[in-house]
C-alpha cells in the first residue's frame, strides 16, 4: 500500500471506525449504559479537526512525503488512455464537485435541528453566599455538652429499656464533638432521602427515580466534577435558590432543582450538606488558605 | 556504538516487545478483574457487623433502622418500602407464601426495583458489601435461620424456554384472555381492570402498567415474566399460576406480555409537525395521524415546588401534530388506567404539612374525586438563543402559555380545552377571558388510554398566546393529571422542553446555490489538474 | 541613507511629543483633585469609553510587552558575541535593537492614547487612581525618560562603543535598560493588579492608608513574573515573525540564512520562556482564588470558564506549530534524517494530548445528546474536562517537545565516548520514568481531594517534567563530549511553510496574551477597583465572550498592521551594500 492509502485509511479507520464504532461501545460498556454512547458532535468535529491538522503537519514535515503524497495523486490525473482508467478518472473528477454541491445542499436545507445548548456548569455564585460556613462542621462548646448531657439522659432510658440500642456517651468535648457531627451527618441524610433522592438517588449518583423525566439530568455527586470540587457554600447556594437562581448562562429554564429556601429551614439546609457530602463519599473542596 | 541509533536497527522489535508486554499485563490485570466472581459470604458476625454499618450508611431512610419499613422517606413511597421483619417478599423463585432464596435477594439489592424507589446498589456497592448487607438484611426476620422455612426447599421448576416468536405470542395472548388476566391487568394490560385492591399489608395495590417495560418490577423479560405467574406476588392479589397454567403456556404468557412491555421513550426532542393540504383533524379518529411521526416525552413527579409529589401515574405522553396553512392539531395520548371524569373542588387539598404529600391518607387516591386532564405548555414569546422560559410553568418575566384540557369539561359536552397563562408555579393558571378562548379539543378514552385532539389557528391576535412559526423550534412541556391517583392542582406530574417544528419546503434558490458550489469546486479541480499534469510532464 | 537620517528626525520628534503629552496629562490629573465636582463618565463616540480605552490599553501593552521583552535576549545574544566572538551574534541583537527603537515610540504613542482616553473618558476613577498612587505617577515618567535614553545611547552607539573596553560599557547600557525597563513594568503593573485585588486602602471609603502595600497588593508579584517571561516570549515570537518576514523577501542565500538562523532563535526563546508560562500563570490564578473565591470561580467555571476552551486550543495549535517547525529543521540538517521516523509517534502523542487538552467539561450539545447522556457530561470524555487530565496532557506535549528537541539538537552528532549505550538508556530511562510518573499522578488525581490534586499533585508533575529536561539536557553534555559530526547545519534551507509557521506562532501568540488579559480584567466585573470602586457607567457590564474576541481581534490587526510598518520601516534603513558574510561562519 503506498503513503497516500495509508493516510486515508488512517483517518477514516480513526474517524469511522473508532469514533462511529468502537467509542461508543467502549463507553457503553464503560458505564453500563443501555445506550451507545457516541462523543457530541461538536466534541467529534473538534477531535476530527485537530487530527487532520496532525495528518497535514505529519505529510507536510519532509519532502520525502510529500512527493510520497502528491505522487499517487499526480498519478491519478495523468492523461489516462485504457478506458478503465479514463472512466475511473471521470467518476472520481465528477465526484468531487457533486459531492461539494451536495454538502453545501445538505448543509443550508431547512432541517429540524436541536438547538445545540452552551451551559455554564459553574457560575459566579452571589456575593451574599460568599464566605459562608456549614455552621454544623464545627459546632460550638456549648452546643457539644448540651449534646452529652442528652446522651447521658438517653444512656440512663437504655439502661432501664432493653429494647432499647445501647447508647455510648462521650467521654470529653473533643469526642463529643465528632459524635454530635456524626449525628448531625445522619440526620442531614435522613433529610436528603426524603427531599433530594428523588431525582438525585441514595447513592447520590444522579439516577433517582424521576430523573428519567427531566432533560437536563441530575447532578451527579460522586463524580468529582461536582460537589467535591466546589466549596460547601457554594453547594448551600444551589441548594438554596435552585435552578432559577442561576445565570441566564447555565440555562436555568431547564433545571428542575427546586428553590430549598421556600420550604427547608437554613439549619436542615446545611445538614442535607452534611448528609450529601457523606453519602457521595466525598467532602467539599477546601478555600485555599491565606499566607 | 551508538544506542538510540543501534535501536533504530532493530528498533521495530523492540516497540513490538514493549507493546506485547503491555497488552499481556492489561489482559492479565482484566483476567484478574473479571475472575473476582461474586461468592457468596455467610452470615458470619463480622459480616454481619459490616452488613450493619452499610445498612446505616444506605438503607435505614426508607427500610427503618429497625427494619421495619418505616424509615423517614417511607411515609412518600407508593410501593411502601419492604417490612423485612414480616419476612415476606414479592420477586423470588420460590413457591408462594416462601421465603426467597439468597439469590433472589442479592439480585434485588443488586439491580433494584423497577418503577420503585429501589435503586441498582450495584452501582455503588460491591459484591462483598451487598453480601454483607444482605445477611444483616435476612436477620430482622426469624424466618431465615429457622430451617422449616428454608427457601431453597420450595424453589419453583420453570419448565424448557419456549423462544418468543409470533405463534408463541399469539398463543399467550389467548392464554391471557382464557385465564381472565385482563380482569385486573386490562384488555391491553395498562393495569385498568379493577380498582381499590389492597395488598397484604393493608396498602392499595395499583396493578402496574404492563405495556410499560421499564416499570415491571420484577424485570421485563420473558425470563423475568414467567417467574412472576409461576410464584406469585407474595402480599399481593397476584397469585401463583402454576396449578392452572401449563409449563409450556407460562412461556407463551411470558413472551405475549415481554412483547407488549417494550415501549420506550422517543431518542430524539423534536416534534416534526406535517403540513397537509386539508383541513386539519379535529377527532382522534381521523386517518393522518396514523401516518404521523411521533414524540415519546418521558414525564416525572412534580417535585420541583411544594406539595411535591413522587407518586405520579402518567410517565409517558405521545404527542403528534399536523399542520396547514391555517390551523394546527396535535393528537396527544397516554396511558391511564381509570377514566375520571367527575371534579369536586371541595376536596383539593391547599395546606400541606411536608415538603412532599404523603403516598396514603394524605389525599384521595380513589375514583370519582378528581378530574384527568392534560396541558399543553408553550412559552408566549419565541426568544433568541437557547433562551426559554423556565419550564415549570414559566418565570416572572417569561409567561407560558397553557393549553388545559379537562375530562369533566369534556364530560359535560362544553369545550374541553381552556386557553391559560402563567407566569410561575407560585401563581394560579388564568385563564384567558371568553373571546381569548381559540383552543378547540376532543378527547376519548378507551381500554386505559387517554387520545385527546387539541387544535388551534396557527397565529392570533392575543398577546398571550403562542404564535406558531414556520422553521422554528417552538418549546413544547407537558403537565398531566390522573384524577384517580389523586392529582390535582400542582399535584402532577410534568414534562420538561421539548420542541414542535413545523415543516417548511426547501427554499428554490438553494438550488442555484448549491449549483454555483458545484462549479467553483470544478473550476478549481480543472486548475489543479493542469498544475498536476505539467508538474509531470 | 536619506531615510535614515529623516527616521532618526522623526523619532525624536515623536518621542518629545510623547513625553509633553505625558506631562500635561499628568499636570491634568493633579490639577482635576482640585476641582469639585467632576463628572463621572463621559462618553467616546460610537465605539463606546470601555471598548476605546479597551483598544488602546490592549495595543499599548503588546508595543511595551515587545519592548520589554526584546532587551532581554538582546543583551544577552550580545554577551555571546562578546564572548564566542562572534560576528554574528552581535549583528544579530543589533538588529534585535532596531526594531525596538522604532517600537519604543509606538508604544509612547500609545501609552499617550491610552493616558489622554482614560482621563477624559473616567475622570472620577482617574482622579482616585492618581490620589492613591501620586508618587508613583511622578517617577514614572522620569524612569520611561531613562529607560528612551538608553535604549537610544545603546542602539545608535553600537558601531562606536564596538571594540574593547567601550563594547563593555555598552552591555552595561544594555543591563541598564533591562533593569529600568523591567522598573517601568512593575510600576505599571502596581496600578494594574491594584483595580484587582486592592490593598492598603480603606475598602470602604477606598482612602489611601499605606502606599507600600497598595503597590505590593496581592496579585503583584504574580503578574509581575508572569508578564515578565510573557514578554520574553513575545518578544521572542515577534522577532521570529521578523525574521521570517525578511527571510520570505530576501533573495540571497547569505540573508536567508541569516534570517533562517535569527528565525530559529527567536522562536527558540519565545517557546522555551512560554514553556513556564501556563505555571507562572498557574499561581497567578491561585493568588487570586486565595484573593477571592469568587474571583477564581468567575474565572475558571463562570462566564469566563469558555475561553479557557479557545485558549486551549490556541495553545495546542502552539505546541503543533513549533514542533513541526522543530522537524522542518531537522530536513536542514545532515544526519537529521535518522529522526525522521520518530515523527509520527512523537505527532501521535500530541494528538492525543491536544485531544484531551481541547476537550470542555462541558460540551456544546444538542437536547438529543443531553438525553442519551445523561447531562452535558459525556460519561467517558468528560473525565478529560476536568485539572487532572489537562494538566497530565499539557506536560505530556512539553515532555514530547523536549525529546524532539533532543533529537534536533544530536541531528548530526555521533556520540563517541564509551559510556554512550548506558547513558543513552539513562536519558530514555528518565523520559519513561518521568512519562509514567506524570501519568500515576494524573489518574489518581482523580482520586484524592482538589486541594491535593491543586497543590501538590500539578506542582510534583511540573517538577518531575523540568527533572527531565533538565536530567536529560546534562546527559547530552557528557554524552556528546568529542561526538563526530555528520555534517553541518545548512542554514537557510528551510522550506517557505517554515515561515509561515512562524508567523502563525507570533499571531497566535498576540491574539493569546488578548484574550487572556481581556480574561484578567474582566474577572473585576462592575468593578473599577474591586470592591472598592463601582463602575456605574453603561459599561459596567460582562461583554460577551464573541465580542471579547472581536475587539481582540480587532486590538491585534491594529499591532499586526503597525509591526508591519515598522518592520518595513526597519528594512528602509538597511544599508545597500552587503554586510561581511557570516554564514561560513555559521555554518560552523
Amino acid at each position: 500500500m503506498n503513503f497516500f492509502w495509508k493516510i486515508v485509511l488512517f483517518f477514516v479507520a480513526i474517524r469511522y471506525g473508532f469514533f462511529e464504532v468502537v467509542f461508543p461501545r467502549v463507553s457503553q460498556w464503560a458505564v453500563n449504559s443501555p445506550d451507545l454512547l457516541p462523543a457530541p458532535a461538536a466534541a467529534m468535529s473538534m477531535y476530527t479537526w485537530l487530527m487532520m491538522v496532525a495528518i497535514a503537519i505529519y505529510i507536510l514535515s519532509s519532502e520525502e512525503r510529500i512527493a510520497d503524497f502528491m505522487t499517487p495523486i499526480h498519478q491519478f490525473l495523468k492523461p489516462q488512455t485504457a478506458a478503465a482508467k479514463k472512466g475511473m478518472q471521470i467518476v472520481v473528477l465528477a465526484a468531487i464537485p457533486l459531492f461539494g454541491g451536495w454538502s453545501y445542499f445538505d448543509v443550508n436545507s431547512p432541517k429540524m435541528v436541536s438547538p445545540t445548548a452552551v451551559r455554564i456548569q459553574h457560575p459566579t455564585m452571589p456575593g451574599s453566599f460568599e464566605g459562608m460556613k456549614n455552621p454544623l462542621r464545627d459546632p460550638t462548646e456549648e452546643q457539644v455538652e448540651e449534646f452529652i448531657a442528652e446522651q447521658k439522659e438517653l444512656a440512663e432510658e437504655a439502661a432501664e429499656d432493653e429494647e432499647m440500642e445501647p447508647v455510648t456517651v462521650p467521654n470529653n468535648i473533643e469526642d463529643g464533638r465528632i459524635a454530635l457531627v456524626s449525628k448531625w451527618t445522619e440526620e442531614g441524610a435522613a433529610l436528603y432521602a426524603v427531599n433530594c433522592r428523588p431525582c438525585h438517588g441514595m447513592q447520590a449518583d444522579g439516577v433517582g427515580p424521576m430523573a428519567v423525566g427531566w432533560r437536563l439530568q441530575p447532578a451527579n455527586f460522586r463524580d468529582p466534577g461536582t460537589i467535591a470540587t466546589i466549596v460547601e457554600e457554594y453547594a448551600f447556594w444551589r441548594v438554596s435558590k435552585g435552578g432559577p437562581g442561576l445565570p441566564s448562562a447555565s440555562t436555568p429554564w431547564d433545571s428542575a432543582m427546586p428553590i430549598w429556601d421556600l420550604d427547608l429551614s437554613e439549619n436542615e439546609r446545611w445538614k442535607i450538606l452534611l448528609g450529601e457530602y457523606f453519602l457521595a463519599g466525598v467532602g467539599p473542596r477546601q478555600t485555599e488558605k491565606l499566607e | 556504538m551508538i544506542p538510540l541509533h543501534s535501536l533504530e536497527k532493530n528498533g521495530l522489535q523492540k516497540y513490538q516487545l514493549w507493546l506485547s508486554l503491555f497488552l499481556l499485563l492489561l489482559f492479565t490485570c482484566v483476567g484478574l478483574l473479571n475472575a473476582q466472581t461474586a461468592e457468596k459470604l455467610p452470615a458470619t458476625a463480622e459480616n454481619l457487623v459490616a452488613g450493619k454499618q452499610i445498612y446505616r450508611n444506605s438503607c435505614w431512610y426508607c427500610h427503618g433502622k429497625i427494619g421495619d419499613g418505616n424509615g423517614p422517606a417511607a411515609d412518600f413511597l407508593d410501593p411502601r418500602p419492604r417490612d423485612f421483619t414480616a419476612g415476606m417478599y414479592k420477586i423470588r423463585t420460590t413457591k408462594t407464601g416462601e421465603l426467597p432464596t439468597d439469590e433472589d435477594l442479592f439480585r434485588i439489592i443488586s439491580k433494584g426495583i423497577p418503577g420503585t424507589a429501589m435503586p441498582r446498589w450495584e452501582l455503588t456497592l460491591d459484591d462483598n458489601e451487598r453480601w454483607q448487607v444482605l445477611q444483616y438484611i435476612k436477620a430482622f426476620a426469624y424466618e431465615f435461620s429457622d430451617p422449616e422455612y428454608d427457601p431453597y426447599k420450595a424453589v419453583v421448576e420453570i419448565p424448557p424456554k419456549v423462544e418468543s416468536s409470533p405463534e408463541s405470542i399469539a398463543q399467550g395472548r389467548k392464554i391471557f384472555e382464557k385465564n381472565k388476566c385482563f380482569e385486573c391487568h386490562g384488555l391491553e394490560g395498562k393495569g385498568d381492570g379493577r380498582d381499590g385492591l389492597e395488598d397484604g399489608w393493608g396498602f392499595p395495590v395499583r396493578v402496574r402498567n404492563l405495556t410499560r417495560g421499564t416499570n415491571i418490577k420484577g424485570g421485563k423479560n420473558p425470563e423475568d415474566i414467567v417467574y412472576r405467574f409461576t410464584t406469585g406476588i407474595n402480599g399481593t392479589p397476584m397469585p401463583s399460576f402454576a396449578k392452572n397454567i401449563g409449563g409450556e403456556d407460562r412461556w407463551h404468557l411470558a413472551n405475549y406480555i415481554a412483547s407488549i412491555a417494550s415501549t420506550e421513550y422517543s431518542e430524539g426532542v423534536i416534534l416534526k409537525a406535517v403540513k397537509i393540504e386539508q383541513t386539519a383533524p379535529s377527532t382522534i379518529d381521523a386517518e393522518i395521524w396514523e401516518t404521523l411521526p411521533a414524540l415519546r416525552i418521558p414525564l416525572a413527579g412534580q417535585v420541583i415546588a411544594k406539595p411535591r409529589w413522587q407518586n405520579h401515574a402518567i410517565d409517558l405522553v405521545q404527542v403528534r401534530a399536523v399542520f396547514n396553512d391555517e390551523e394546527i392539531s396535535f393528537l396527544v395520548e397516554w396511558d391511564d388506567p381509570f377514566q375520571d371524569t367527575k371534579h369536586d373542588a371541595e376536596q383539593e387539598i391547599h395546606e400541606y404539612e411536608n415538603t412532599y404529600v404523603m403516598a396514603v391518607d394524605e389525599v384521595p387516591r380513589e375514583r370519582n374525586v378528581f378530574r384527568d386532564s392534560i396541558a399543553m405548555q408553550f412559552p408566549v414569546k419565541l426568544k433568541s438563543g437557547a433562551k426559554k422560559p423556565h419550564f415549570f410553568r414559566g418565570d416572572t418575566s417569561n409567561p407560558v402559555n397553557l393549553w388545559v384540557w379537562k375530562s369533566d369539561l369534556e364530560a359535560s359536552g362544553n369545550n374541553p380545552v381552556e386557553d391559560t397563562n402563567a407566569n410561575g408555579f407560585n401563581k394560579p393558571l388564568k385563564s384567558q377571558p371568553e373571546t381569548g378562548q381559540q383552543v378547540t379539543g376532543k378527547g376519548v378514552w378507551k381500554n386505559g388510554r387517554w387520545r385527546v385532539v387539541m387544535k388551534r389557528t396557527l397565529t392570533t391576535e392575543d398577546r398571550n398566546d403562542i404564535q406558531f412559526e414556520k422553521g422554528k423550534m417552538i418549546p413544547m412541556a407537558f403537565n398531566a393529571w390522573d384524577g384517580s391517583n389523586g392529582e390535582h392542582g400542582l399535584i402532577m406530574s410534568l414534562s420538561a422542553w421539548s420542541f414542535v417544528y413545523l415543516d417548511v419546503p426547501i427554499p428554490t434558490n438553494l438550488y442555484g446555490y448549491a449549483f454555483l458550489i458545484m462549479l467553483i469546486i470544478a473550476g478549481l479541480l480543472l486548475l489543479f489538474i493542469r498544475y498536476s499534469r505539467s508538474k509531470s510532464s | 541613507m536619506q531615510a535614515k537620517i529623516n527616521r532618526i528626525d522623526n523619532s525624536k520628534y515623536v518621542v518629545r511629543s510623547i513625553f509633553l503629552l505625558l506631562f500635561l496629562g499628568l499636570a491634568g490629573a493633579v490639577w482635576g483633585q482640585e476641582l469639585i465636582e467632576l463628572p463621572e463618565y463621559r462618553a467616546f463616540p460610537i465605539i463606546g469609553s470601555r471598548v476605546a480605552v479597551w483598544i488602546a490599553a490592549e495595543v499599548h501593552l503588546m508595543f511595551a510587552a515587545f519592548v520589554l521583552g526584546v532587551p532581554m535576549f538582546a543583551v544577552i545574544v550580545e554577551l555571546i558575541g562578546v564572548l564566542t566572538k562572534q560576528e554574528r551574534y552581535d549583528k544579530m541583537s543589533k538588529e534585535f535593537t532596531k526594531l525596538l527603537a522604532i517600537a519604543m515610540s509606538t508604544t509612547a504613542i500609545w501609552g499617550g492614547i491610552l493616558l489622554f482616553l482614560l482621563l477624559t473618558l473616567y475622570p472620577r476613577f482617574m482622579n482616585y487612581l492618581s490620589e492613591v498612587f501620586l508618587p508613583t505617577l511622578w517617577i514614572y515618567p522620569f524612569l520611561f525618560f531613562l529607560e528612551a535614553f538608553t535604549l537610544y545611547i545603546y542602539y545608535y552607539g553600537w558601531e562606536r562603543m564596538k571594540s574593547g573596553k567601550s563594547k563593555w560599557f555598552h552591555l552595561y547600557l544594555g543591563l541598564q535598560l533591562n533593569i529600568v525597563g523591567t522598573v517601568l513594568l512593575l510600576v505599571a503593573n502596581a496600578w494594574a493588579t491594584f483595580m484587582m485585588t486592592p490593598g492598603g486602602v480603606d475598602m470602604k471609603t477606598g482612602a489611601l492608608m499605606n502606599i507600600w502595600e497598595v503597590i505590593d497588593n496581592f496579585a503583584w508579584w504574580p503578574i509581575n513574573i508572569h508578564r515578565l517571561i510573557a514578554n520574553v516570549t513575545f518578544g521572542g515570537a515577534i522577532v521570529a515573525a521578523y525574521a521570517a518576514f525578511k527571510f520570505l523577501h530576501s533573495s540571497t542565500d547569505e540573508d536567508k540564512a541569516h534570517y533562517d538562523w535569527m528565525g530559529y532563535v527567536g522562536n527558540m526563546i519565545a517557546i522555551w520562556s512560554f514553556l513556564v508560562l501556563p505555571f507562572a500563570g498557574y499561581w497567578l490564578m491561585r493568588e487570586l482564588y486565595q484573593y477571592d473565591q469568587t474571583m477564581g470561580i468567575t474565572m475558571m467555571g463562570g462566564f469566563l470558564s469558555w475561553l479557557w476552551i479557545i485558549q486551549a486550543v490556541l495553545i495546542s495549535s502552539l505546541f503543533l506549530a513549533s514542533n513541526y517547525y522543530l522537524w522542518l529543521g531537522m530536513e536542514r540538517i545532515d544526519g537529521g534524517e535518522r529522526y525522521q521516523k520518530y515523527i509520527k509517534y512523537m505527532l501521535s502523542v500530541l494528538l492525543l494530548c491536544v485531544w484531551v487538552w481541547a476537550t470542555p467539561h462541558s460540551l456544546v450539545v444538542s437536547p438529543e445528546e443531553v438525553a442519551v447522556m445523561g447531562g452535558v457530561h459525556h460519561p467517558v470524555i468528560g473525565i478529560f474536562g476536568v485539572m487532572s487530565a489537562k494538566m497530565t496532557a499539557v506536560n505530556f506535549m512539553i515532555l514530547t517537545s523536549a525529546i524532539g528537541f533532543m533529537f534536533y539538537r544530536r541531528a548530526n552528532k555521533v556520540a563517541t565516548v564509551s559510556y554512550a549505550m548506558p547513558l543513552n538508556l539513562l536519558q530514555a530511562g528518565i523520559f519513561a520514568g518521568v512519562g509514567a510518573y506524570v501519568l500515576y499522578l494524573g489518574v489518581d488525581g482523580y482520586f484524592v481531594e482538589p486541594s491535593i490534586r491543586v497543590n501538590k499533585y500539578s506542582v510534583w508533575q511540573v517538577l518531575a517534567v523540568l527533572f527531565a529536561i533538565i536530567s536529560t539536557t546534562v546527559i547530552d553534555v557528557f554524552l556528546f563530549k568529542n561526538s563526530e559530526s555528520l555534517g553541518k547545519f545548512h542554514w537557510g534551507k528551510m522550506p517557505q511553510r517554515s515561515q509561515y509557521i512562524l508567523i502563525f506562532i507570533a499571531v497566535t501568540f498576540t491574539w493569546l496574551m488578548g484574550l487572556m488579559g481581556y480574561a484578567r480584567s474582566a474577572i473585576r466585573q462592575h468593578w473599577h477597583v474591586y470592591k472598592v470602586m463601582e463602575d456605574t457607567s453603561v459599561d459596567a457590564f460582562a461583554p460577551t465572550l464573541g465580542f471579547a474576541s472581536n475587539v481582540v481581534s480587532v486590538c491585534v490587526l491594529i499591532f499586526l498592521g503597525l509591526v508591519m510598518f515598522i518592520f518595513w520601516l526597519g528594512s528602509l534603513a538597511d544599508p545597500k551594500k552587503k554586510e561581511t558574510p557570516v554564514v561560513a561562519e555559521m555554518n560552523r
